[in-house]
């Protein structure tokens, strides 16, 4: 019945909403360690893989609808008649060849580059980092924190643009199929990295220093 | 919920040899689950991909002169709808054209055949008349006339829009020969009694440069008026001759005073009709006996197949009297037709009504009386054959069959008004005839008149107006009387 952990080596745990220091037990499965003030969550299962599935799923959504979401018509411009469909890809490759190269770079980094890194430092880090070295998933922990303030700024500028230039019947600018890809990509990127356990990039390690102690 | 509550009191105490208090365990919800959000997404992509992959259908390439400001974004159009997009439109390597390339819609996707042809629809202005007016302030466009070849993704574009929109198979190519162009260009009417039954596609020297040659598309309702003995002479421009009265111009029409144009005519002894290819000497004017002929040449309705003839039915008149001692003069009217073994047309027009009296009935029928004495041939159906010869315009004994059920007409009456069409929607099968419905509002003007049947123009019946309800009795064999010996199929 009891499970009340009695190793006295165990791990020290900052609360990180209430600053109180615990220490953490064995975590039996289907348990996580919480907070005994304020009962926020300090520790899922400590050493598995899986205590990070949650980042890694919405990591690979995101993933999956990436390329959807820059290959495909973003916003969809009629004027008189005239169609014009513009993608993210499409929309960069121009800026950059007819010689805005400052915005160009911009909209590369903050659309194309940013997210992606992301992305893929983050599955890489819930999925395939325990392969890595721990200063690199200090580093690769600290570049998704960075990135993450700076993607995905697109939604907000078509949703400005569709408001603006709400000019009826002369100009018509809707969002096109890749307008909600995008989104579900930000809400994605977002929600994984609001997932993710940092502690858990350590966990491995403490865990072979506790055995060797 | 005891282990929980067991650690929180473990807590409490701060049980621990430092004075640390221990987590706290609570339930953690298994989050297999959590996988559906990449088969979510993976589906979302899919369904995406798909979507942008059908509407973005058949991508044709289209090599043109000229792109007349055609731009990326501007539509396909065909029938008057956006049935594509361009895509995009680059100058070739050598500099000698422009490469557009653009997707059909999925559902227009038929166009992209071999022998399609594309032009750049823009505002044109000249002495025939104006066209792409729309192109002004909108967008240029590509429109497109479809061919019927095998599928092909690879065309060459036209320059100019194409003068006969439509090339209708039954359409007649001729080719006329003159020693100078005068006033022919491409696109030029030709004329018949100022009626336009054709158009010039194109003007230019013959291959020994000895002569000017025009080709003639003439229009397929109109391609029995071209025989061997047809005339054909410029009619462009005026021809001015002062006299001693005064000035006279001639002129063929304002149109193709401004156009130029051919006009032409056909002598009564007209000769054969003509094949594609046939050559025609073009002459400088017309002669004034070309025009005084006034052959008759059935032309088809464009409403029926090709080279079908049109019925042209008579007024009919029965008179009679009726009562025994104060006597009243009757009349009954209708329309008849002509065939092989005599009149064809209602029975009530060729008998008097049953209280007529001794006196003689007449039936007059364009101009002539006939005097009635029984002598018709009554068939089931109230059709009636009065074995007289009025007219020389038989209506052919080929030309007509039993139909069943009912099928889209077209009704002629008076030659001088349009036919009337008759839908199969408004007809419905009662013993052996087609009720009309009613709301076509049919009166006694349409008694007798001849019904074709549009699909091979064919007579299957008359019409007849009985009792304010209107029908087309079918033409039957069955005879009512038996001492006739002629059936109407045989004659």
């Amino acid at each position: 019945m009891s499970v009340k952990p009695h190793n006295k080596s165990n791990t020290l745990a900052a609360c990180p909403c209430c600053g109180l220091v615990h220490r953490i037990g064995s975590i039996p499965d289907g348990m996580r360690a919480c907070c005994s003030r304020c009962q926020t969550r300090l520790h899922r299962r400590l050493g598995a893989l899986h205590c990070n599935r949650r980042t890694a799923a919405f990591a690979l959504a995101g993933f999956v609808l990436y390329p959807v979401a820059i290959g495909l018509p973003m916003i969809r411009v009629d004027q008189f008649g005239h169609h014009n469909d513009a993608s993210i890809l499409e929309g960069t490759a121009t800026l950059l060849s007819s010689g805005h190269v400052l915005v160009g770079v911009v909209v590369l980094l903050c659309s194309i580059v940013l997210p992606l890194g992301k992305l893929l430092s983050l599955l890489l880090l819930s999925a395939g980092g325990l392969l890595m070295r721990r200063e690199h998933r200090a580093l690769t922990y600290h570049i998704v924190e960075f990135t993450g303030r700076w993607g995905m700024l697109d939604v907000l500028l078509v949703a400005i643009l569709v408001a603006v230039l709400k000019l009826g019947d002369m100009v018509e600018v809707s969002a096109g199929p890749a307008a909600l890809a995008f989104t579900a990509c930000v809400v994605l990127s977002l929600l994984a990295s609001a997932a993710f356990d940092p502690h858990s990039l350590w966990s491995d390690v403490e865990k072979s220093s506790a055995s060797k102690a | 919920m005891n282990t929980e509550e067991s650690h929180s009191n473990d807590n409490n105490t701060g049980n621990g040899s430092d004075g640390l208090p221990d987590a706290i365990m609570l339930r953690d919800g298994r989050s297999s689950w959590i996988w559906l959000v990449p088969l979510l997404a993976a589906i979302l992509v899919g369904w995406i991909g798909y979507r942008a992959w059908h509407l973005r259908g058949t991508v044709i390439s289209i090599h043109l002169d000229e792109g007349y400001d055609l731009r990326a974004g501007d539509d396909v159009r065909f029938r008057g709808i956006a049935v594509g997009t361009i895509r995009s439109i680059v100058l070739n390597k050598e500099l000698e054209g422009i490469e557009i390339k653009a997707a059909l819609h999925s559902n227009a996707s038929g166009l992209a055949r071999a022998g399609s042809r594309f032009w750049v629809v823009r505002p044109q202005l000249d002495v025939t008349g104006v066209a792409g007016l729309e192109t002004i302030v909108g967008p240029r466009y590509l429109a497109v006339i479809p061919g019927d070849g095998p599928p092909s993704d690879r065309f060459v574009g036209l320059n100019e829009p194409p003068f006969v929109e439509s090339i209708e198979p039954g359409d007649l190519e001729i080719t006329l020969a003159t020693s100078r162009r005068g006033s022919l260009r491409a696109g030029a009417p030709v004329l018949y009694r100022q009626v336009q039954v054709g158009t010039i596609l194109s003007v230019g020297l013959a291959s020994d440069s000895a002569s000017v040659e025009a080709r003639v598309r003439i229009h397929k309702p109109y391609v029995r008026l071209i025989r061997s003995e047809t005339r054909f002479w410029n009619a462009g421009g005026i021809d001015a001759t002062f006299g001693i009265r005064g000035m006279s111009i001639q002129t063929e029409s304002i149109e193709s005073l401004l156009a130029g144009g051919v006009g032409l005519a056909t002598p009564p002894f007209a000769g054969e009709v003509v094949h594609n290819g046939h050559r025609f000497s073009l002459s400088e004017k017309a002669e004034e006996e070309w025009l005084s002929w006034e052959p008759a040449i059935p032309i088809g309705s464009s409403l029926l197949p090709a080279g079908a003839t049109m019925p042209t039915p008579m007024r009919a008149v029965i008179g009679w009297k009726e009562g025994r001692w104060l006597k009243s003069d009757r009349s009954r009217q209708g329309w008849v037709l002509q065939t092989k073994s005599g009149l064809l047309g209602p029975a009530d027009l060729f008998a008097p009504g049953e209280s007529a009296g001794e006196d003689a009935v007449l039936l007059e029928v364009a101009g002539q009386s006939i005097a009635l004495q029984g002598d018709h041939q009554e068939y089931v159906g109230g059709l009636a054959v009065l074995p007289e010869r009025i007219s020389n315009n038989v209506w052919p004994s080929a030309d007509r069959r039993n139909a069943t059920e009912p099928e889209d007409c077209l009704v002629f009456a008076d030659p001088a008004t349009k036919p009337m069409p008759l839908a199969a929607s408004r007809l419905t099968k009662v013993e052996g005839k087609w009720q009309i419905d009613s709301a076509l509002g049919l009166d006694e003007m349409w008694h007798g008149a001849p019904v074709i049947a549009r699909k091979d123009g064919t007579l299957v019946g008359l019409m007849l107006i009985e009792d304010e309800s209107a029908v087309v009795a079918m033409l039957s064999s069955e005879k009512v009387t038996s001492e006739a010996e002629q059936t109407p199929n045989e004659d």
